[in-house]
Order: C-alpha cells, then sequence, then structure tokens
C-alpha cells in the first residue's frame, strides 16, 4: 500500500466534519417530542381531574357572591324609594343581558341523534346533530319572538357561541353533548308553527331521521347567563 | 499508525457535535440522516480506495459532499413528486456500505495473514 498520509489529512478532517454532523443529529432527534406515554396521559388526566373540581369550587363560591350581593341589594332597596326604582332598572337591566334566570311559558325542543340504521356509502355525520342544527333552531326561535333561548343550561345571549367541537357541540365556551333541549320562552303557538313551517328547520332534518320532539309548556325555566361579557374594546358612540 | 487518526476525527466530531448548542431544524432531520448515510458511505468509499491503491483525493472530497447533496436533493424532489424517496437512498448506501466494508475488511485480513506467514 502506497503511502497516503495526505489522504489520511484529507479522510481526517472529513471525519471530523461527519462526526460533528452526527453529534449535532443526536441532539436533535434527542429533542424531538416522543409519543405521549400512558404515564402522562394518566397524569393528565388527574391534573384535569383537579382542575375540574377546583372549577367546580370556583363556580360554586361565584354564585354565593352573587347571592350575597342580591342579599345586599335587597336590604338596600327597604331604604328608599329611590334605591327601589333604581333596583327595579337594574333588574329589568339585568333581565334584558340575560343574566336572570326566567320562567314563563314557551316550550321544549329536545334533538337527539338519528336511530336509523346507518347507511353505506353516506356520511355517518350527516346522522347526527350538528351545531349549524342548533344554530338554524335557535334563529327560528328568535324570529318567531322567543324571548329567552337556553340550551341543556346554557342561556343564549348576544356574546354566545355555538360551535362544532369535535364529538360535541361547544356552547358559551361549555361542552353539551346530544340529547340537545333547546328551552325558549315566549309564545308556544308561533314558536312551534315557526319550526314546523313546511320546508323548514324540522322538514330539513326530518330525512335524517334526527328525531325533534316539541314540548309545549306553560311554565318552562330558562337559566340565567353565567359568564362574563367584557368590554375591552368597545366604547358607547355618544354622537 | 497514522491511520488511527480518522477514526480520533471521527470520534471528536461527535463530541464537539453533542457537547455544541446547534440542532438542525426538526424539519430537516431525515435529509440530515440521509446526508450522513452518503457521507458514512464516502468515508469508507474512500478507504476502500486505499486498499486498493486507487485512492484520488479529489474524487473523495468532491464524492463527499456531492453524494450528500444529490441524497438530500432526490429525497426532496420525492416529497415533492410525493415517492418516498428515502427508501431507496437507504437500501443503495446501506447495501454500498456494507460492500465497502467487506471489502476492506478482507483486505485487512489478508494483510494480516500475510504478516504471519513471513
Amino acid at each position: 500500500m502506497k503511502s497516503y498520509k495526505y489522504a489520511v489529512v484529507a479522510m481526517t478532517l472529513v471525519c471530523t466534519l461527519l462526526g460533528a454532523i452526527i453529534g449535532i443529529q443526536f441532539k436533535t432527534v434527542k429533542k424531538q417530542p416522543k409519543a405521549v406515554d400512558i404515564q402522562r396521559v394518566s397524569e393528565l388526566s388527574a391534573e384535569l381531574k383537579s382542575i375540574t373540581e377546583e372549577k367546580d369550587a370556583l363556580y360554586e363560591r361565584l354564585m354565593e357572591s352573587e347571592s350575597k350581593v342580591r342579599e345586599y341589594e335587597q336590604s338596600q332597596s327597604d331604604v328608599s324609594n329611590s334605591v327601589k326604582l333604581l333596583n327595579d332598572e337594574l333588574e329589568k337591566t339585568r333581565m334584558f343581558a340575560g343574566s336572570l334566570p326566567l320562567t314563563g311559558r314557551g316550550l321544549i325542543v329536545t334533538m337527539s341523534d338519528s336511530s336509523y340504521n346507518k347507511q353505506e356509502n353516506v356520511d355517518p355525520n350527516a346522522y347526527l346533530v350538528h351545531a349549524e342544527d342548533i344554530l338554524s333552531i335557535i334563529n327560528e326561535l328568535n324570529v318567531a319572538g322567543a324571548e329567552a333561548v337556553e340550551i341543556n343550561g346554557q342561556r343564549i345571549v348576544g356574546t354566545s357561541s355555538v360551535r362544532c367541537a369535535g364529538s360535541v357541540v361547544n356552547v358559551n365556551g361549555v361542552k353539551i353533548a346530544a340529547p340537545f333541549k333547546i328551552t325558549a320562552i315566549g309564545n308556544p303557538d308561533t314558536l312551534e308553527s315557526a319550526l314546523k313551517m313546511p320546508g323548514g328547520v324540522i322538514d330539513s332534518l326530518a330525512p335524517w331521521g334526527i328525531q325533534i320532539t316539541i314540548e309545549k309548556s306553560n311554565s318552562v325555566d330558562v337559566a340565567g347567563y353565567t359568564g362574563i361579557i367584557q368590554y375591552n374594546e368597545a366604547k358607547v358612540d355618544k354622537e | 499508525m497514522i491511520y488511527i487518526l480518522p477514526v480520533l476525527g471521527i470520534i471528536f466530531g461527535i463530541i464537539v457535535g453533542v457537547k455544541s448548542p446547534y440542532v438542525f431544524p426538526q424539519a430537516y432531520s431525515p435529509y440530515v440522516a440521509i446526508a450522513i448515510l452518503a457521507c458514512i458511505d464516502s468515508v469508507l468509499g474512500g478507504i476502500k480506495g486505499m486498499t486498493e491503491k486507487n485512492f484520488n483525493i479529489s474524487i473523495f472530497i468532491s464524492g463527499f459532499f456531492g453524494n450528500a447533496l444529490i441524497a438530500v436533493a432526490m429525497i426532496f424532489m420525492g416529497e415533492k413528486l410525493n415517492i418516498d424517496m428515502t427508501i431507496a437512498a437507504i437500501v443503495v448506501y446501506g447495501s454500498r456500505l456494507f460492500q465497502n466494508f467487506a471489502q476492506i475488511r478482507r483486505f485487512i485480513l489478508n494483510k494480516a495473514e500475510k504478516k504471519d506467514n513471513i
């Protein structure tokens, strides 16, 4: 073998470069996020549980504080007539904002997923109740003059959102699942006929076998909105 | 024993690489992996060339960088054309790597035997 001294130098340089690349690649691969392992899942679910509990406790405290505020208001209202007037105004405004639970004549619409045998070649999604279906029912109820609308305990107010979230529907940021119980206060007959109008919402959902029952009642309860409405950007336009 | 230098070089390089603060972007990781394979193949090819006494430094250096570039380009094209060229590169470079190594092994072992004979 003839002397390859110069070649060995080149080889050494090249090998050093190669080694450096390999070393960096080692680190790169090590840093790659690994699939979530079982232990992590259980950790996360435990964390979720504790956070949910915490949320429930906080919600309870909120309710307590609200009832306290109401108590104070009640005791204040005895003081004078003007305070009483203000209180009435406040009550009205609250009712308008949707933060008070209301009761009155109305109807309850229950929507559940189709019980039809799923046909082949048809998207199984078509047999489920979607956020859009709920929205169109709410829309129809509002057109017919519903005064207050609620879905599974979530009051629909001006800032409410109804959107699809995987297998469930997100209303006001709270996940709710089928069956969806939409409660509306208003003239029951008007509301019912608005929904049952030929070519209306119920007609358009019927082919998919989505079960919709309408129950008129002389007294339905609608919960108050429990979320917070914040105005960070909006200001009153005084012009 | 000057021939130990490349081995020291590669060890030194790995240490430097691991200690260095640099990391390849996550998206380029597969390209780098193939480039490394091509480079290892080139190095073994160079050693094989030495054993056959037809080592040429310019061929070696151009092969080292050229092979890596072509491998990366091929995979890049494959990704654009929706074919997984990674496997082709791995198979080709892998098999060549083994062949080269076999030849080097044979050369070294033969040399050792000859020495014993003397």
